[in-house]
């Protein structure tokens, strides 16, 4: 446990010098100094650089299938896979005069220096064509299965990936949605009291009524595979009703505050007032709700992949792994061990991140919890 | 008091009203209640019957109305099999319910003690390990857990119930977790000696272990049946046997559901708690009962957790009241006729307009009930809200 204080000694006429910070700096200040919530964030930027990055340049890709079905259930390993890594290939090379001339390519090396005469394809080009055909082949690849495969021999890892980038785009994707939604919502409730308040605040008690899943699963029976971006809508559409109400209450209690009432005596319009001196005072739990309800929206979506509704195969998300995979846990078991995972270390990452910012916006905190 | 209710009920009751308006517009439009028939050959009478039992001719106004009346008395018409709902409803109920509120009252006790402990020793090595603890069950999804629970808390422990013994580990294992109870039991007073900590961590140890052998005796050259079960919340076998058979088998095939749910619960409730528990453990009027001299655990107990335990029996009551219609992934995993149950039989290919209107609206008079029992509750424990 450290004590931060904003003072630095400096001559000997002065014991020590103030030196004057914003709002934003200190909060960026106390949240630099919160290790838990730096950690999970280096954490959290390296996940997302994985999926994001590394699934562009992994061996593998995560929907294709190998041509050979051996290697189905290959338990995860840091080694070559076993009998197929072969970058140098016989391959029949299809010319005008003769079907039945073969030859060797060596598919990591540069283009080939030899041509075949009468060799026939697209470009003209072979080999070209051979390698464009088979992009990050499977039967080609040298990458080791570092989570395994499943079944039908499509790699784990890349899966993971994929399905780390599907989960955080929707999670995201809902953060933003119902924040935007909550905060309007909480805001004009807030603002303008009355009637507006009372019809708002009664439709958020109704929308709470509902089970949340129970909601989502009934709309989600028409999402199909193109269409995965309708679940963050809907996930989104029906999570901002904690957002609003608290938003509600910080409005309610800001709208009495002195520079609001200066604000409207020199004039200001509504709009203004709430969006250039009310939204910057609540803009605290604003943002640590936003990221907190990316961790909320994480387990949402393996919710509703797990009921079946949620991104469709071919594409991942991770909470489609673990459904997809649940059966499999005691024949192979890395299956559900790896996705799931990733699942907790992102939302706890998150959690931990959240829990940081809201003590860095508390401004009755000056200690930091090292 | 009765003037709240009242004015609370006049709130609750347009609400659900209204509620169950969106619930059927979006239910009637969720799918088509025909689309497996229509597949089918020579459907051509089914398709009239269900046409007819679920007035789909009709306009949806009038279907509301018509399925809304039937409400009223309780009756919540045929599904697609052609079975009555009603009885199959109470049913799933009562076992939701006993899931539920087992859960419920193992996330409540473990969660405010924890919480209570974490925040009385306030950044203590029990309040790190206790809030790690709560923030990864936060992060777990539930039916990954579920799973695991599964496997490693009924497959591997029936198979150790047949050969069962404690190894060095596991001896050590839990010595050790007794020595941390122990220590933290009679160390709880800051003023404490590490001295007699240690001492008493020792002393823990040697007590744990100690039964741990006696046990490890008593199992030895027994073996037990195949007591923790995975599928339902009972077994076929112990139909016909006495009652205590029969509870035992129930209460094992509950073991794991409960479990599952309550760790989820009592993640949020022992944070809820540590929060609500340091805000009042700051309020001057604990700083004034110090001050006067009252013991610690009076300050504690008598003046801190009183008022800390308000908005906790609020939340209990809130989730209480959510958990119910939530509980469909844990019911799902551990195949229970529950709530959840019919819930997902509801939403078949074709779907069952009935089922899954009884389902969303019994689940909404809950979250509405308990949004007022907690009104209630915390009008009766909160002084100020009843001169509002």
């Amino acid at each position: 446990m450290s004590e931060t204080t904003d003072t630095t000694p400096t001559t000997q006429d002065h014991e020590f010098d103030v030196k004057a910070r914003t709002q934003a700096q200190l909060v960026v200040r106390r949240f630099l100094h919160h290790r838990l919530a730096m950690i999970s964030l280096v954490v959290l930027v390296l996940m997302a650089l994985l999926a994001f990055a590394g699934a562009r340049v992994w061996g593998y890709d995560h929907a294709r299938i190998p041509q050979n079905n051996l290697e189905s259930y290959n338990a995860p390993s840091l080694t070559k896979p076993a009998g197929r890594c072969r970058p140098i290939e016989t391959v029949a090379v299809p010319t005008n005069t003769d079907p039945g001339v073969t030859t060797t390519v060596d598919r990591l090396a540069p283009a080939p220096t030899t041509t075949i005469a009468g060799a026939t394809g697209d470009t003209g080009d072979w080999r070209a064509d051979f390698i464009a055909k088979y992009p990050r082949d499977h039967d080609l690849s040298c990458a080791p299965h570092l989570f395994g495969t499943n079944q039908v021999g499509q790699d784990l890892f890349a899966q993971t990936l994929r399905g780390t980038q599907r989960s955080l785009l929707i999670a995201i994707m809902v953060a933003i949605v119902s924040t935007t939604l909550g905060v309007l919502i909480g805001a004009a409730a807030g603002f303008f009291r009355g009637w507006l308040d009372a019809v708002l605040m009664r439709m958020t008690d109704l929308i709470l009524t509902v089970p949340y899943l129970a909601v989502a699963a009934v709309l989600g029976r028409k999402v199909s595979g193109d269409t995965w971006w309708v679940i963050p809508l809907i996930l989104g559409g029906f999570g901002w009703m904690g957002i609003a109400r608290i938003i509600r209450g910080e409005f309610l209690s800001l709208r009495e505050k002195e520079f609001v009432e200066a604000a409207r005596a020199s004039g200001a319009t509504s709009k203004r007032i709430i969006f250039k001196h009310m939204l910057p005072n609540a803009v605290g739990p604003i943002i640590v709700n936003a990221t907190l309800s990316v961790a909320g929206a994480i387990l949402a979506e393996t919710a509703l992949s797990f009921l079946g509704l949620g991104v469709k195969s071919p594409d991942v998300s991770l909470g489609s792994l673990v459904s997809e995979n649940q059966t499999a846990f005691s024949t192979h078991p890395w299956l559900f061990w790896f996705p799931g995972l990733f699942i907790i270390v992102i939302v706890l990452c998150v959690n931990f991140i959240g829990d940081g910012l809201r003590d860095a916006f508390d401004p009755k905190q000056n200690r930091v919890r090292a | 008091m009765l003037r709240l209710i009242i004015r609370r009920m006049l709130v609750a009751i347009p609400m659900l009203l209204v509620c169950s308006v969106l619930v059927f517009v979006l239910v009637a439009n969720a799918g088509d209640p025909l689309e497996a028939l229509r597949g089918r050959p020579n459907s051509q009478q089914a398709i009239a019957q269900r046409t007819a039992t679920l007035h789909l001719n009709k306009p949806i106004f009038e279907r509301y109305w018509l399925w809304f009346s039937k409400m009223l008395h309780g009756d919540f018409g045929i599904d697609n099999k052609g079975l009555r709902i009603g009885p199959q409803l109470w049913r799933a109920m009562g076992t939701t319910l006993q899931i539920v509120l087992l859960s419920t009252i193992l996330a409540v006790c473990l969660g405010i003690a924890v919480g209570v402990i974490s925040a009385v020793r306030q950044y203590s090595f029990f309040d790190y390990s206790a809030t790690f603890v709560s923030f990864l069950f936060y992060a777990m999804p539930v039916f990954w857990f579920a799973v695991l629970l599964k496997v490693f808390g009924a497959i591997e422990f029936n198979n150790w119930l047949e050969n069962p013994g404690i190894g060095t580990v596991g001896f050590l294992l839990i010595g050790l977790l007794g020595a941390g109870f122990t220590s933290m039991l009679f160390g709880f007073k800051r003023t404490v000696s590490k001295r007699r900590r240690l001492i008493a961590g020792i002393a823990g140890f040697a007590g744990t272990v100690l039964v741990c052998l006696l046990v490890d005796r008593f199992l030895a050259d027994r073996t037990y049946f195949r007591w923790i079960g995975t599928v339902n919340t009972t077994d076929p076998r112990f139909a016909h046997q006495g009652f205590w058979p029969r509870l035992g088998d129930h209460l094992g095939h509950l073991l794991l559901p409960v479990t599952t749910l309550a760790v989820i619960s009592y993640a949020g409730y022992s944070r809820f708690t540590r929060a609500s528990m340091l805000e009042t453990l700051s309020a001057d009027y604990v700083r004034t009962a110090r001050a006067k001299g009252v013991s610690e655990r009076a300050v504690i107990f008598k003046h801190a957790f009183r008022t800390a335990l308000i908005p906790i029996v609020t939340v209990v009551a809130l989730d209480f009241g959510a958990i119910f219609g939530g509980a469909i992934i844990t019911e799902t995993v551990f195949s229970i006729q529950g709530m959840g149950k019919l819930f997902r039989e509801a939403l078949q290919k074709d779907i069952d307009p009935n089922k899954a209107m009884a389902y969303l609206i019994v689940t909404a008079i809950n979250v509405v009930v308990f949004n007022l029992i907690a009104d209630i509750i915390y009008a009766k424990l909160d002084p100020r809200i009843r001169h509002e």
